[in-house]
Order: structure tokens, then sequence, then C-alpha cells
């Protein structure tokens, strides 16, 4: 018993060790965003200050940034809500030509690197005179193919029983999707949201190459921008800039912690 | 495919089909299947986005060319590095964790949320974080200092960008394996654990023999996907060091960036993208094949 308890105070020792490895970068990017520094000081001592958040937040645009990726952010996931389970109900309940082929394509599409694909597509944003607006950033990714695959492996493990009754009751097929099908895949649209949006709204290298000013810029691809623009030393606005682009993100993980872990491994478990 | 196929109903109504099939459609043909082509095309050809004019036909000068480009080659060699350096890494760790996590008895959802954390993250910020922790004033050379030990450049100096990267990204995505042993480690039935020990297994033995074949094929998954993954690595190339010194961090797609976007060649970017295609291809259908090896298995009765 002692033996047990002696091996549990170990665990946790070198568990809260490695904890404290990894909150460590999370607290000195806040204290370093928080403070000024002389020059030539060492970067231990410093005066507290809001200077970089006025900065980041002001003339170095950050809400706008921060604007564009929630915007980009709500399509992507209205749209892949809906068309998920739409084809997803195609693919789980009917039967039409093409039907096995049609479903190795989705599976193919999961292979492909997106690298392959990215100068085409820019190709075609720019013929589109899409080219850097936030439709660039949104048209491509509004139906993907592992969302698709597992609408389509939830909705099949459904019973029909509902949709035979209401079929019965004279209801027509986009009012089943919509009054049945949906309502019954809440489960797996929860895992595709919490999927889609952590992708989405970490993408970088297509919002990279299909913007190139400032103001349709997203998140990830700005803070990038502004650690290599003038502030690229400039510490204390660069930690401000990584705070107010992850502390939204931080705090809605640390409220849907559990959802989100779930959702997470779900979505891996897909074989 | 084990749902069961409607026999009677509205098969016949083939608009309705079409109607729901139409955004994968559309999106496959125009943002994939086109692309996918036309890349292909121009890995053939001459070609700048921003300058259409300029398009000529170039045969297979593309291809022979990677083997003559020593840059290509050396951002071949820096992402095998990086593949074999992080990935191994990052799935044994992410295992340890899992095992410490599933035991520990206090605080196990803390601690998992916090390995986690970082993996939700974007990588822009995680690379923002390190590069100021990585400057010669940063707080890693501050630790040294405490040591007594002489700070570095760490993303300046030649031998030390790379395996700087390699750290950070350790960091930022044993988490998230973690996550996946987890869920593994929690579908491994109890009872075997329970006859293992009235058989007087030791934890060692019960680890081996069973918890290891239990969460084998979690641990395909993992090489897999993070093998595929470590082989894209660019936002923290381009963030910390866009490359350099010398390219010592030089990856293939931040080489592939590069050609395209700062030397206009998408021509033979485009060869580049599909070096990188035959690489992720044959991974997906390495874990394809392992995969389904295993359903194959399963389907057969006992």
């Amino acid at each position: 018993m002692t033996a047990q308890s002696f091996r549990q105070k170990g665990l946790f020792a070198i568990l809260a060790a490695l904890a404290l490895s990894y909150l460590y970068p999370w607290l000195y990017m806040l204290a370093r965003s928080f403070m000024r520094h002389e020059p030539g000081l060492s970067d231990g001592k410093g005066m507290f200050t809001l200077e970089f958040y006025q900065l980041v937040l002001g003339n170095a645009g950050f809400p706008t940034f921060l604007f564009n990726s929630f915007i980009v952010l709500t399509i992507v996931l209205a749209a892949n809500v809906v068309f998920s389970v739409m084809v997803g109900y195609a693919f789980a309940r009917y039967r039409f030509p093409f039907k096995n082929l049609m479903f190795w394509m989705i599976l193919a599409t999961l292979m492909v690197p997106k690298q392959t694909l990215m100068i085409p597509l820019l190709d075609l944003m720019v013929r589109l005179g899409l080219h850097n607006t936030l439709w660039a950033l949104i048209l491509p990714f509004c139906v993907d193919g592992f969302n698709l695959f597992l609408m389509k492996q939830y909705i099949q493990g459904l019973p029909p029983d509902l949709e035979d009754a209401a079929r019965a009751d004279g209801a027509g097929e986009i009012g089943i999707l919509w009054h049945v099908i949906a309502p019954l895949s809440r489960p797996a649209i929860a895992v595709l949201i919490i999927n889609t949006a952590i992708i989405n709204w970490n993408s970088f290298l297509f919002p990279l190459i299909l913007t190139d000013t400032a103001s349709v810029r997203t998140l990830p691809v700005a803070l990038a921008m502004f650690s290599q623009g003038p502030y690229a030393t400039d510490w204390g606005a660069l930690m401000a800039g990584a705070s107010v682009s992850s502390l939204p993100i931080i705090a809605i993980f640390w409220i849907f912690q559990k959802e989100i872990i779930e959702g997470i491994t779900s979505g891996a478990l897909k074989d | 495919m084990t749902g069961k196929l409607r026999k009677t109903g509205p098969i016949e109504k083939s608009q309705q089909v079409l109607l729901f099939l139409s955004p994968w459609l559309i999106t496959f043909a125009v943002f994939w299947l086109y692309p996918l082509v036309f890349s292909l095309i121009l890995s053939f050809c001459d070609y700048d986005v921003f300058h259409p004019a300029l398009f000529s036909f170039a045969g297979c000068r593309n291809y022979l060319r990677l083997f003559s480009d020593g840059d290509f080659l050396q951002a071949f060699l820096n992402t095998l590095v990086f593949v074999i350096g992080t990935t191994p890494v990052t799935t044994l760790l992410g295992l340890a964790l899992a095992l410490m996590v599933n035991n520990v008895s206090r605080g196990s959802q803390v601690f998992r949320s916090i390995f986690f954390l970082p993996s939700i993250i974007s990588i822009v910020v995680t690379a923002t974080i390190f590069k100021s922790m990585y400057s010669p004033i940063g707080a890693l050379n501050r630790l040294l200092e405490v040591f007594g030990l002489p700070g570095q450049a760490w993303l300046i100096e030649k031998n030390l960008a790379l395996p700087a990267i390699m750290v950070m990204n350790i960091w930022a995505y044993t988490g998230y394996y973690m996550v996946l042993y987890l869920a593994a480690l929690k579908a491994v039935p109890r009872q075997l654990y329970e006859a293992a020990e009235v058989d007087g297994a030791t934890e060692w033995q019960q680890f081996r023999y069973i918890t290891l074949p239990q969460i084998h094929y979690m641990t395909i998954f993992i090489l897999t996907v993070n093998t595929i993954r470590s082989w894209q690595v660019f936002p923290e190339v381009f963030t910390l060091t866009s490359g350099g010194p010398v390219g010592r961090t030089n990856t293939l797609v931040h080489h592939l960036y590069e050609t395209a976007f700062r030397y206009h060649e998408m021509g033979y970017s485009s060869a580049i993208s599909y070096v990188l295609l035959a690489i992720i291809m044959a991974f997906s259908l390495l874990q394809m094949y392992i995969l389904q090896g295993r359903r194959r298995r399963r389907g057969k009765p006992a």
C-alpha cells in the first residue's frame, strides 16, 4: 500500500514537472506581452505596460484579422454541416450509378497533399477575380472528404424506421433530411464542427498564397507576417500578437475541453 | 458499409440524388480534380500564374532538374531528418504521457488538457513564442545561464536551427498523439488485466503482452498520420527561419513555396509538389493496406 502511494507520488511529480514545461511558454507569452524592456537590459526585468496590446489591437490591425478568420470559419462551418449531411445521406441511403467509384474518389481526395493543388487553385482564383478576397479562402473548403465520410458512416448506422414513418406521413426527401436525419445526426455534426473549426482556424498555407494584402488576412498568416515585419525582434509586440491570437481559443478549449477531446478522438478513430 | 441499403423507396428520384450530391460533385470537379490534373500538366511546363502569357512546354526538364538542384536535395534531406527525428519521438512520448496520465490518481484530466492544448493552437502562435524563447537574449539562454552554461544563437547556428525547430514541433504535437493513445488504452478490456494478474504477470509483462498488442492498430494509425504530417512541415519554418541559415532548415514544402512565390517558377514547383504527392500517397496506401488487413482478419469466423 505504501509502495503504491509512493509510486503515485513519483508519477504525479514527473507529470507535474512536464506540465510546468508545457505551461511555461504560455506564461512566458503573457508575461512578456505586458512588460517593457530597456534596450540592453536582460530579458527578465521590465516594467508593466499595455503599449503592446495597444499596438496589436490598434495600428497592427489584429481586430481585422480576427474578424476575417471568424467570417471565413463561420461560412465554412455552416457549408460543411449542410453539405455533409446532404451528401452523407445520399451515400448512406440511396442507390445510384457509380456510387462505389464516387466513394473511392472521396477517399482519394484525403490522400492527396493540398500543396499539389495549390498553384492551380491560385490560378483559378486569379482568373475568377477572387484572388485576394475572403471568397478564395471559403469556396474551396465548403465540402471536405473527411466530413462526408464521417456523416455517411454515421447516417448509415441510424435505424431507417423514423424516415419510413415520416415518408408514410407524406414528408418529402428534403423534409426528412431536415427534420429527421439532421437532428438524429447531432453527435456526428458536433465532431464535424470541432474538427473543421480547428483545421480551418489554424489553416496557413492557402490563406498565405491566396491573399496579398493585410485587409483580407486571417490570424495565422497575419501573425507570421507580423513576426517578419518591422516588429521581427520586438518580443513584447510579438507576444501580444501571439496572445491575442491564442487566448480566445485557449478560453474556448478550457470550457469545452471534454467535447473537443472526444471530438478529436472519434474523428481519428474513423477506420 | 455495414448499414442496410434501401431496397425499396425513392431510388428512382434521380433528380433528388443529383441535388444531394451536387455540392460534392461541383467542389470535387472544380477544386480537386481540375487542380490535380492541371498541376500535373504544369509540372511539364514553364508557367507563372501572374504572367500567364509566358506559358511554354518544358518536357521532362522540371523533373530532371530535381536531381541536379542542390537546394531541392538539401530540402529533401532536411525533411527526411525532420521526419526521422520527430515522428518516433512524438509517437513514443505520446504513448508514455498517455500511460502516465492514465495511471495517475490525481489531476489526470488537468494534465491531459495541459499537454493537449498546444496541438489545437495555431503552430504559428507556438513558433512565435519559441522564436522569442530561442532568441539570444531569450528564456532558453537565461535558463542555461542559471546552470552556468553558454548561451547559443539557436536559430542562427547552422547545426542547431533544424533541431531547435524539431524540439518545438515535438512540444507542440505530442499531446495530440497522447489523446489518441488515451482513447485506445480506455478501449482495452479490463478483464485481460484481471486475468493476467491472477496468472501472476508482472506489470511489464502486462504492458508487453496485453497493452501493446491491443493498441497496435492505433500505433500504426498514429505513425502514418504523424509521418504524413511531418513531411508537410512548413508554417514553423516560414515563421522561425525562412529556411535559413544557408538552407539548413529548408524543407520540401518551404522549397516548393519559395520556387513558386519567390522565383515564380510554378512549373518546377508543380513537379516538386508531385514528388511530395508520391511520398504521401505511399504512406497513405501503406496505412490502408495494413488496416484493411485488420478488417479481413476481423471478418473471419473465429
